[in-house]
């Protein structure tokens, strides 16, 4: 046992977990190949682990990064009162992860067989997603000026007391 | 704000939704009937189709209930996988990566939990979005699998974590504490960036914003499966619109002008043959004088999207017996376009189970089935055939 834990680095617990998930994994594997016969669903998954980890982890990270720099500059510059990168975040990500849940109705990419299905066309998705996202904005914007206003009239108020 | 307990919050969000999804998606898997030869669409389950029993037909909502779940409660809890995908990319960075054998593995075993739930995401939300790439039946089978055995090891070594870390703060405290007084969380982890930049949001902020953009999907989506005025507000749903008027009014799924069906097709001479001991032809005259059973069911598809009608018709078992089957066992369906599919002999005899030629009190639409289309109490959508052409009932052995 001690052996195991210095060589290895856990106990035999986990030994055996991880043989039992890799022959699960393993078991799935043979199985999906043999039945779908195409390696399409591993290049799938490998393209799954790399799109999110490189690619749309850190392009939103990056995006991210640069509006904090903005709001940080109009705050040393004293133009906002009140931070507005939450304002901008939260509707952005609502309106970004609808996008990502719904893209192939918003962009019609696949407009014959949804017709073909449902007697409508795909027409309306990107209708509908501009206006949840118009909403959201607006939505936002409105809470944020409710908030800029309240903060500049007690700012004002601060002021005349100190004069 | 990254850090343990943000982390374990999110992690017990999906500690409780994910096994709810591989059960809802097995009972799915289940309810095609796979042991019916012809119904599979995993063919080479193996050992992944030990579980499998008989379908049933009681409560008749039940796979509406289970499917809508699979389908809505997975596009909830995606803001809630990208967030802990989120929380957990300083791991990603961590140097040296491995310190034994052990957290070797164990990282493997995480390229198959990261990689597995946005292969599980993205193939269940290709499939519903009508943009499918590849297999979805097989790629999300197995890969649901494959995730599974992952997620289980996964759980194995960090739950303790996860519960330390839970009870290391005060969920009502933070929820009280603002920005001015969001720390980084004061133990040892490498879950907590190095040289965190000053917080631009609190933890009840992260915590406001994921549950927010769950909510809007779920306001924008469960319309679908719950029906009534919630399915106007479904507006990303692949059905919340219904074509027609009146008591035909409610979703289609494939039109009849989609597999080349014409009135001609389904008009006088359109006749439905059912085979048993002999063979019998019916008109739908002849089907309407018989007796009717009228039944509220619902069609239910694995997309996630429901809804439920009023339903008149002829029992199934009514039909096998006038061809001289009393005991029915699996029974083959055929229809215009469709192919076949197979129906058990339970769901044959179910009460409510109809050759429905009537819905709402009129006759049903062409894009709905007409002459005559089968409904089974809580069998998926894809079974309840559109524009019967015929059964083949066999006797029960």
């Amino acid at each position: 046992m001690e052996w195991l834990r210095r060589r290895y680095g856990a106990g035999p617990v986990h030994l055996a977990g991880f043989m039992a998930c890799a022959a699960v994994a393993f078991y799935a594997l043979i199985k999906v190949l043999q039945e779908s016969g195409t390696k399409g669903i591993l290049f799938w998954f490998a393209v799954s682990v790399v799109a999110w980890d490189f690619i749309v982890w850190p392009a939103c990270a990056l995006v991210d990064l640069l509006a904090v720099r903005a709001q940080q500059r109009h705050q040393l510059s004293r133009r906002a009162v009140v931070p507005w990168i939450n304002y901008v975040r939260v509707p952005a990500v609502i309106s970004g992860v609808l996008l990502a849940l719904f893209f192939p109705l918003i962009f019609r990419l696949n407009n014959p067989y949804y017709e073909a299905s449902t007697g409508f066309n795909e027409n309306i998705y990107i209708v509908n997603w501009l206006v949840v996202t118009g909403v959201l904005f607006a939505g936002s914007a409105l809470a944020y000026l409710v908030r800029l206003g309240r903060a500049v009239r007690r700012d004002r108020a601060d002021h005349e007391r100190t004069r | 704000m990254r850090g343990p307990w943000l982390t374990s919050v999110f992690g017990l969000i999906l500690l409780i939704g994910i096994p709810i999804e591989f059960v809802t998606g097995l009972l799915s898997y289940a309810a095609y009937d796979p042991k019916l030869a012809g119904n599979d669409p995993n063919a080479a389950h193996g050992l992944f189709g030990l579980y499998l029993f008989n379908w049933i037909t009681k409560p008749s909502w039940l796979y509406r209930v289970t499917e809508g779940t699979h389908v809505i409660l997975g596009l909830v809890l995606v803001p809630v996988v990208l967030a802990k995908l989120w929380s957990v990319m300083p791991k990603l960075f961590q140097w040296p990566p491995w310190h034994s054998i052990a957290q070797l593995l164990e990282r493997i075993s995480l390229a198959l939990v990261v990689g597995g739930i946005v292969f599980e995401m993205s193939t269940g939300i290709l499939d519903i979005d009508y943009y499918g790439q590849i297999n979805f039946y097989s790629g999300h089978f197995y890969g649901a699998w494959a995730f599974m055995a992952g997620f289980a090891l996964h759980v194995g070594v960090k739950f303790g974590d996860m519960v330390r870390a839970l009870r290391s703060r005060s969920f009502r405290k933070e929820l009280r504490t603002g920005l001015a007084d969001t720390k980084p969380e004061p133990v040892e982890s490498s879950l907590i960036p190095q040289m965190p930049a000053d917080p631009t949001i609190s933890r009840r902020g992260i915590l406001a914003l994921i549950g927010g953009t769950s909510l809007a999907v779920l306001l924008l989506t469960a319309g679908e499966a719950i029906g009534g005025a919630m399915r106007e507000l479904a507006v990303f749903g692949t059905h919340y619109r219904s074509p027609d008027t009146g008591p035909n009014h409610f979703p289609v799924n494939h039109t009849a002008a989609s597999y080349g069906i014409t009135s001609t097709d389904v008009g006088p001479d359109w006749r439905l043959s059912l085979l048993g001991s002999h063979r019998l032809s019916l008109s739908r005259r002849q089907l309407l004088a018989m007796p009717q059973t009228t039944a509220d069911l619902p069609i239910a598809c694995t997309e996630g999207w429901s809804t439920q009608q009023r339903w008149t018709g002829v029992p199934l078992a009514d039909l096998a017996r006038l061809v001289g089957r009393d005991n029915p066992g699996p029974s083959q369906l055929k229809a215009l376009g469709y192919g076949y599919v197979i129906l058990a002999g339970s769901q044959i005899t179910a009460a409510d189970s109809l050759l429905a030629l009537r819905v709402n009190g009129a006759d049903l639409s062409l894009d709905h089935g007409y002459p005559a289309r089968v409904i089974v109490p809580s069998a998926p959508g894809t079974h309840q055939l559109k524009w019967m052409t015929e059964i083949v009932f066999t006797e029960e052995a």
